[in-house]
């Protein structure tokens, strides 16, 4: 074949370049828009559209019968060739480890942190952390295929107050977790109900009282029934989220809320269908914590001691407080601002919280010694005592 | 195309046009076309790449360095008649300029192989092995016995090796290369056979094929053909990957040309993935080469790599120019410069990042 004349390859080589440079890379106006970094939520399908679909289930790559190590990124395989299955490159590891993203290979492999290969996607930039990121989490999450509708009922995880429990303060909200997403649609006032039991501690009798929330919210995977400004008497209450009726919690997928409950967690029979119901009491003690009691048993003996809070009021006297009497730890104390934080009274009539008291022999108080000062910390009942005494307006 | 990828584009085209005159040089597949010879003069394996011959290493030193040092004595690889060895180490730095990210720069001691080669029967057996050492650890790439005709012709291979398919180009970032995923980080088990005489060199092998698990049952199957003259070649290549989760099946042409001081190369590859049921992909690679020999140890390389990922999703389309500059200063060592500009889709920054590279190769 004879070879071109080298006066005319100039030419040829700039007509080709022409062409090329014609020929550049595509609009993408086939496909759909691609989030920002990160921007896309921990679920397996965004994951799926946003990292493996464009970056690794590309032709030559994991994708077909030649994929790199057999493993298969498209939407039809990328999840079964992932999730609990062990990496043949490292075979003590498994691809993705539900619960534990550091101990991924898919996250290794990501991050350039494998002991074996290189780094992916092979011969292209990293990854963005934000989005390997998302991933994480994603593994963190437990690597659910959300693609998949799940044929498991949902079930309850846990309930605050605990079942069963007797309190002495009232509750200020009700708490529901869930072992998976809610359909929120569902949680309201028709399936999350309250009841007090009319004064006998037994339900079904007729004499129940419905409570109103004043408030019902919701997380994909939390209910809570809002007690804030209502006043809840001493009684016996029920608790229950209805999985069953013309009203009832579903998840995501539709399946109903399995709730019977035995008294241990997740709740359920394994069927769909079934109320969750559990009890818990309300009984405030009447206040028998009068400062006179309080004096004797617990400023006279923890307080004003040798060298103490006892003695004239002056300089002389810690925060210049005589704790030694009655009437004096009464006119030290209610009332009257702090030294130390000046902004609290030491005792704020009806707000143990907020009294500095509380908070130096809770030892909540910032930056300052808990009390008694170097003499142990005072019992728990005590200090509910004073807790009690403050409630109630802390009364001479 | 953006105002600044167009002004590279004419760039090239005009350094390269400028400069048509010059002496010849040499290197990989185009240095094939260059001299109109068999991927096997130069390698042991009738397909390229590897360790190099008597004939590859003799001429390595003589003719693709720009100076040749020493007192005249050259290297064979010939330990004695039964042994033979070679090698390769690359390291590179590479820096990566892509859309909305914070631009990167790489140093890496990238990988280094040696090759041994043991002549049981001269001319009739033999037994080839290489190992690949990184940073990251060892790993066995090829090893093979080989067992030749009396006449040389027909050779038949047995073990782990590389696929015949296509160009055997040094850059597996190529698109015909990553498309059709042949290429130098990835091998497979089985029986390769061939024919080489004359202007014909035919390779075909068997294999247990790239899919999950290497199962037996499954089979990929591979051959390339071609045709060699003095200033052109032309040649075929057919794959099939056999695979229970979906088939993989490609074919392609490829070519060289010799027009003066330039060696051209071109593939095109048609591929066809069964993802799942009643999904495939079918996908189109090509590359067009040219390899400027500006002087003897210099060579400028441009290179247009395409690909349609997708025939059925519009607008896909991946592009890449490169222009590389090759150096052998002395024997042994060659050095690259290049620019590589990818152009893709607005959702994938990565498709259209840039690269700037230097690597240094040392081979014996």
């Amino acid at each position: 074949m004879p070879q071109c004349n080298n006066n005319t390859q100039p030419l040829v080589f700039s007509i080709i370049t022409l062409f090329l440079s014609a020929c550049t890379g595509g609009d993408g106006s086939g496909l759909p828009p691609a989030a920002p970094p990160g921007g896309f939520g921990p679920n397996f399908s965004e994951i799926q559209a946003n990292i493996f679909v464009p970056n690794c289930a590309t032709t030559g790559c994991h994708l077909g019968a030649g994929a790199p190590q057999g493993l298969r990124l498209d939407d039809a395989n990328s999840h079964g060739m992932l999730v609990g299955v062990p990496s043949s490159e490292s075979g003590s590891k498994l691809r993705v480890a539900p619960g534990d993203a550091d101990k991924s290979y898919l996250i290794q492999k990501l991050e350039g942190t494998a002991s074996v290969g290189a780094q992916m996607p092979l011969n292209a930039p990293p990854i963005e952390q934000a989005s390997i990121d998302v991933i994480r989490q994603w593994i963190t999450d437990g690597a659910i295929d959300d693609r998949i509708p799940s044929a498991d009922p949902i079930r309850v995880t846990s309930l605050s107050p605990v079942s069963g429990t007797a309190l002495t303060a009232a509750p200020t909200s009700i708490i529901a977790m869930f072992d998976r997403e809610l359909d929120v649609s569902t949680v309201n006032s028709l399936t999350f109900l309250l009841d007090a039991s009319g004064g006998d501690a037994s339900f079904g009798d007729g004499n129940e009282i419905a409570v109103a929330a004043a408030n019902i919210t919701t997380t994909a995977t939390s209910a809570t029934f809002d007690l804030s400004g209502v006043g809840l008497g001493d009684d016996t209450y029920r608790v229950r989220l209805l999985g069953s009726g013309a009203s009832m919690i579903m998840d995501l997928d539709a399946n109903a809320l399995d709730g019977e409950f035995s008294g241990t967690f997740p709740s359920g029979d394994n069927t769909a269908g079934g109320d969750f119901e559990a009890t818990f009491s309300l009984q405030v003690p009447v206040s028998a914590a009068t400062l006179d009691a309080l004096q004797a048993s617990v400023f006279a003996p923890s307080c004003a001691v040798s060298g103490c809070h006892t003695g004239p009021s002056g300089n002389n006297l810690p925060g210049g407080m005589d704790l030694s009497t009655a009437d004096a730890s009464f006119s030290n104390l209610v009332g009257v601002a702090s030294q130390q934080q000046p902004a609290l009274s030491r005792v704020a009539a009806g707000n143990p919280d907020n009294s500095y008291l509380v908070q130096k022999i809770e030892g909540t108080a910032a930056g300052t010694s808990r009390m008694p000062l170097g003499g142990g910390v005072l019992d728990q009942a005590l200090i509910d005592d004073i807790r009690l005494w403050i409630a109630n307006g802390a009364n001479r | 195309m953006s105002t600044n990828n167009k002004m590279v584009v004419w760039l090239v085209a005009t350094v390269l046009s400028l400069a048509f005159s010059g002496q010849p040089a040499q290197a990989e597949p185009y240095f094939a076309v260059q001299k109109g010879m068999q991927c096997s003069s130069c390698h042991s394996h009738p397909a390229g790449g590897g360790k190099r011959t008597m004939y590859g290493n003799v001429f390595a030193q003589s003719e693709l360095a720009a100076h040749r040092l020493g007192d005249g004595e050259l290297w064979t690889g010939e330990i004695n008649k039964w042994l033979s060895v070679g090698g390769d180490l690359r390291a590179s730095f590479e820096s990566v300029d892509t859309p909305n990210r914070s631009s990167t720069t790489d140093s890496d001691f990238r990988r280094g192989t040696v090759y041994l080669e043991a002549t049981l029967i001269p001319s009739r057996l033999s037994i080839y092995v290489d190992q690949q050492f990184s940073p990251d650890g060892f790993e066995n790439l090829e090893a093979y016995v080989r067992l030749n005709s009396k006449n040389t012709k027909w050779f038949i291979t047995a073990g782990e090796f590389y696929l015949p398919y296509g160009l055997r180009l040094q850059d597996d970032s190529a698109f015909v290369r990553q498309a059709t995923g042949i290429n130098f980080a990835n091998t497979d088990r089985g029986l390769q056979g061939g024919y080489e005489s004359g202007a014909w060199s035919t390779i075909a092998s068997i294999t247990d094929g790239s899919g999950a698990g290497r199962d037996s049952s499954n089979k990929q199957v591979s051959l390339v053909s071609n045709y060699v003259q003095p200033t052109w070649r032309a040649g075929v290549s057919v794959n099939v990957n056999d695979d229970d989760a979906g088939d993989r099946s490609m074919f392609g042409f490829f070519g060289g040309l010799k027009t003066g001081p330039v060696a051209w190369l071109a593939e095109i590859d048609s591929i066809s993935d069964d993802i799942s049921a009643g999904v495939t992909a079918d996908a189109l690679a090509g590359l067009l080469e040219a390899n400027w020999a500006i002087r003897k140890g210099h060579n400028l390389k441009f290179s247009y790599d395409y690909l349609d990922p997708n025939s059925d999703i519009s607008e896909d389309q991946q592009v890449r120019f490169s222009l590389v500059w090759e150096y052998s200063p002395i024997q042994f060592v060659q050095t690259r410069v290049g620019y590589r500009l990818y152009d893709g889709i607005p959702q994938v920054d990565a498709q259209n990042r840039e690269v700037i590279f230097v690597e240094l190769h040392g081979f014996f």
